[in-house]
């Protein structure tokens, strides 16, 4: 290999690389990989490929079974994060690994406070708030040194958990699906924020499952399938096209359009809700039977809070909330759910998922109300009935037994065992936050297939999306939200993007 | 698979080594040869029949009030009052037994044995209900509780119900009919032994098969997503402590109606703490509860002996147990490095 005329030289060589976890998986079956100097590497596959075990094992976090890693031409034996940030390797994890109560500063220095502390042990807050602040200045980042994480919108958050990398002064740089919980605007906001990295001539090692992106930002693409290199292209040598088909390894249709099942009849009504102190404002909409209904908006615009409200964890002081003519304003989630919704959160890890409890374990939550499962004790028969079904239904793919903690499944496959439980609940409207965060093409195809499965017995969604493209591929009436009201509505097929994104930036009001 | 468990398990006998090679290195900076200390504590706490069973009579209240620590803190939410809570329940039984009679030994038993539960309950009911209505820190008013419920039955046995036949502070003896009665002849070994195991495989039981189970591991592990899931996270976090108080009281029953048979001044030597040791060594699991009770029960017990027959003080017991202590901890932190996320 070598120097090469193009791009600068190898700053990462990976050779033959396996990786056994201690419960026998084999996530990584033989990996080769070559990343250059100051290029923006882009590795993708499907959900489980191993993508985050490969950078997982770059960043130290993790020891491979076999193979070699050479930076700079040198092997190495990266034994720590520790050793890993000493070589200049950064990485920001695919789940947040910020503190939520600490502010954005404590969080950026958390590991280094010892820089800050005197001779007596007292930190220097001050010191602290204006170096970060002059990071956040330098990198343009639209963050406040002494804001509570928890109080930021996930968007921001993101951008702390980059701001905590930066921080340590990186040559190397591994973003495991940065953009997976960015909304549109900010995705292109951070693509260019990644791209200036590489100006200033940083190594850029990106994982995203959106083509359009990988496209956009990348020199090189490696593709992964099944723990091992499909093979390493130089963008101009390939189509987005061709990658999709190497990743999943056959053709790919995608049937994008609506499901054709509305009914007259209202499923679902909201009237004139209002919440003191958060964003939303006198908001009425209702969903007909068999429909589904999008919502779409800048992250901030009040879907979180309709999220809350709606789950019954915030109580609204007015307005009333209806499933088939049943008042459920002040009703509790166990009501709710007994009432036929059901929930797929926008952030697995947070509401989700137990992660660190078995996969039998998450796939019965809720579902153990039933008498089905017992009645004082777990009945253990139909619970490994019920999850297996899901398992196979919704091709989550990792498990190796059913008492594994959910941890040991890669992000997109957490997301499906997630929606398939959601969904094999007697669901009459399922209200859906962000549902395909982070799962693959096939995927995404999948759990749309079954969201539009619902609507054919007349049950209904209502499909809360930072994706646009997701929103218009299946929604039958789209609504817009901005600054907590609805701001616009559009029926299918009337989409026009630009008018979408007109609304959800407030360039247009109603 | 099989060489992972090899492998754990090479683990652990290294680290038990480790930590009898710091003992040894204890015992013979105070003056005495680690080896015939070691016998004289093994000596002391299994060397016959009556050693034995007075060791299996001291993991009665070391199991029990490690388990009060273990139920909440399964569900997420602390316990460090069972000292206090173990002295109610004492109290509480010492009470009914010198008071009421009921007719038949049984009920006697059974109802005082009920009563020492209660009033651990109701000691564990005020921090649980003020932590999930205010949100006031559990950790705090546990702990302090233990002080309150100390000095308060401290009083009672001084005060309204001393007897003043005794020249120390305790109370008359519960009548004969609530004794739990001696398996052994010469040995205060009683069925307590049983009914404390038992208690402990209950929740063994109830935590790994139940649906209440279920409801408080999955409480303990992510609440936000447990009350998505339909599950009152509060009332299992205040039920899951009530539970604990009752168990940490009914140690408090058991020892007085199966050995003390009254209530008195230096009741318990800190059995409530211990068993928060004993707790967190164990992880919180039942099973290691029961294992590593009885090797606190076993140095307790047997530096009895070491004194005995050596220049070495019994209090070094407490010195070899926060070695253990100390040991875990490090091999704790160490390997949730390894496993990081
Ligand atoms: N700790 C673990 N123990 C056992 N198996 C694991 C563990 N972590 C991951 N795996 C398995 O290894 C495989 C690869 O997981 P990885 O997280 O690397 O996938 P990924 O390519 O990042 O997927 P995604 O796009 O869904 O994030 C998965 O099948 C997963 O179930
Ligand atoms: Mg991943």
């Amino acid at each position: 290999m070598g120097p090469d005329f193009l791009g600068g030289a190898e700053v990462i060589t990976i050779k033959d690389l396996t990786k056994r976890y201690p419960n026998g998986f084999e996530a990584l079956k033989g990996v080769n990989l070559s990343v250059k100097k100051g290029e923006i590497h882009s590795i993708v596959g499907e959900n489980g490929a191993g993508k985050t075990t490969l950078m997982n094992i770059i960043f130290g976090l993790i020891k491979p079974t076999t193979g070699s890693i050479s930076v700079d031409d040198k092997e190495v034996n990266i034994s720590s994060t520790g050793k890993a940030i000493e070589m200049g390797i950064g990485m920001v994890h695919q789940h947040f690994m910020i503190v939520p109560n600490l502010s954005v500063m404590e969080n950026v220095v958390l590991g280094s406070e010892k820089d800050f502390t005197n001779f007596f042990g007292k930190i220097d807050y001050k010191s602290i708030k204006l170096k970060v602040g002059d990071l956040i200045k330098k990198l343009k980042l639209s963050l406040s040194p002494e804001d509570i994480v928890r109080d930021l919108p996930i968007g921001k958050q993101q951008l702390v958990e980059i701001l905590k990398v930066l921080y340590k002064g990186p040559e190397i740089i591994i973003l495991d699906e940065p953009t997976a919980v960015l909304v549109p605007t900010e995705v292109n906001d951070f693509l260019d924020f990644v791209i200036n990295l590489k100006n200033e001539g940083k190594t850029v090692i990106f994982i995203s499952h959106r083509l359009k992106e990988v496209f956009k930002i990348s020199d090189s693409i490696t593709v992964l399938r099944n723990g091992k290199t499909v093979g390493s292209y130089s963008k101009q040598d390939i189509t987005r096209d061709e990658v999709a088909n190497l990743m999943i390894g056959k053709k790919f249709d995608f049937n994008a359009t609506p499901p054709k099942n509305e009914k007259e009849e209202i499923l679902f009504s909201v009237d004139d809700l209002s919440l003191k102190g958060m964003m939303i404002k006198n908001i009425s909409f209702n969903i007909k039977k068999g429909e589904i209904l999008g919502v779409a908006g800048v992250e901030g615009n009040g879907q979180e809070d309709l999220f809350s409200v709606l789950t019954g964890d915030i109580l609204p002081e007015q307005g009333s909330v209806k499933l088939a003519d049943k008042e459920l304003n002040k009703s509790t989630i166990l009501e709710k759910r007994k009432a036929g919704i059901a929930y797929i959160t926008d952030d697995r890890i947070k509401n989700g998922l137990a992660i660190d409890r078995s996969i039998l374990e998450n796939g019965i939550a809720y579902h153990h109300k039933d008498q089905r499962f017992g009645k004082v004790l777990i009945n253990n028969k139909n619970s490994v009935k019920l999850v297996t079904g899901i398992v196979e239904d919704y091709d989550v793919r990792g498990v190796k037994n059913m008492k594994t903690p959910v941890s040991s499944l890669s992000g997109g496959n957490m997301q499906k065992l997630l929606v398939g439980r959601e969904l094999n609940n007697q669901v009459k409207l399922l209200i859906a936050s962000q549902p395909t965060s982070g799962v693959d093409i096939a995927a995404k195809a999948l759990i749309h297939d079954s969201f539009k499965e619902l609507t054919v017995e007349g049950n209904s969604v209502l499909l809360i999306s930072s994706d646009l493209d997701e929103l218009m591929s299946i929604s039958n009436r789209i609504i817009v939200l901005y600054r907590g009201k609805i701001v616009a509505e559009f029926k299918y097929p009337d989409y026009d993007i630009k008018e979408l994104s007109y609304y959800m930036t407030g360039l247009k009001e109603s | 698979m099989f060489s992972n468990t090899l492998k754990k398990i090479t683990i652990w006998v290294f680290f038990i080594l480790i930590i009898l090679a710091v003992w040894a290195v204890i015992i013979a900076i105070s003056g005495e040869n680690p080896f015939s200390a070691f016998g004289y504590i093994l000596e002391g706490s299994l060397g016959d029949t009556g050693y034995f069973l007075s060791t299996l009579n001291k993991m009665v209240p070391i199991m029990l009030t490690a388990l009060a620590v273990a139920i909440p803190s399964w569900a997420g939410i602390w316990n460090i009052g069972g000292e206090g809570q173990l002295l109610l329940g004492g109290f509480g039984a010492a009470l009914i037994g010198f008071s009421i009679n009921l007719g038949s030994s049984f009920l006697n038993i059974l109802f005082a044995l009920i009563v020492s539960a209660l009033f651990g309950l109701v000691w564990a009911l005020w921090p649980g209900y003020l932590k999930i209505k205010l949100n006031v820190d559990e950790v705090v008013t546990t702990l302090m509780g233990n002080y309150i419920a100390s000095y308060f039955v401290l009083f009672l046995i001084n005060y309204p119900f001393r007897d003043h036949s005794s020249p120390m502070a305790q109370t008359k003896y519960i009548d004969s009919s609530f004794q739990i009665p001696y398996m052994f002849r010469g040995s205060q070994f009683s069925y307590t032994f049983f009914i404390a195991l038992g208690v402990v495989f209950i929740f063994y039981f109830i935590i790994r098969k139940f649906k209440f189970g279920y409801e408080i591991r999955m409480t303990g592990s992510n609440p936000d997503f447990s009350k998505m899931s339909g599950i009152k996270t509060k009332k299992i976090k205040l039920v899951s402590m009530l539970m604990g108080g009752a168990v940490a009281g009914l140690a408090g029953g058991l020892l007085v109606l199966g050995m003390n048979h009254r209530m008195m001044q230096s009741f318990s030597p800190g059995f409530g703490f211990t068993g928060l040791l004993v707790c967190l060594l164990a992880f919180n699991n039942p099973i290691l509860i029961v294992f590593i009770s009885f090797i606190f029960a076993m140095l307790q017990t047997g530096s009895v002996n070491l004194e005995l027959f050596s220049n070495v003080p019994a209090e070094i017991s407490g010195l070899l147990q926060a070695v253990m202590v100390l040991f875990v901890s490090a091999f704790k932190i160490i390997s949730m490095r390894k496993g990081g996320k």
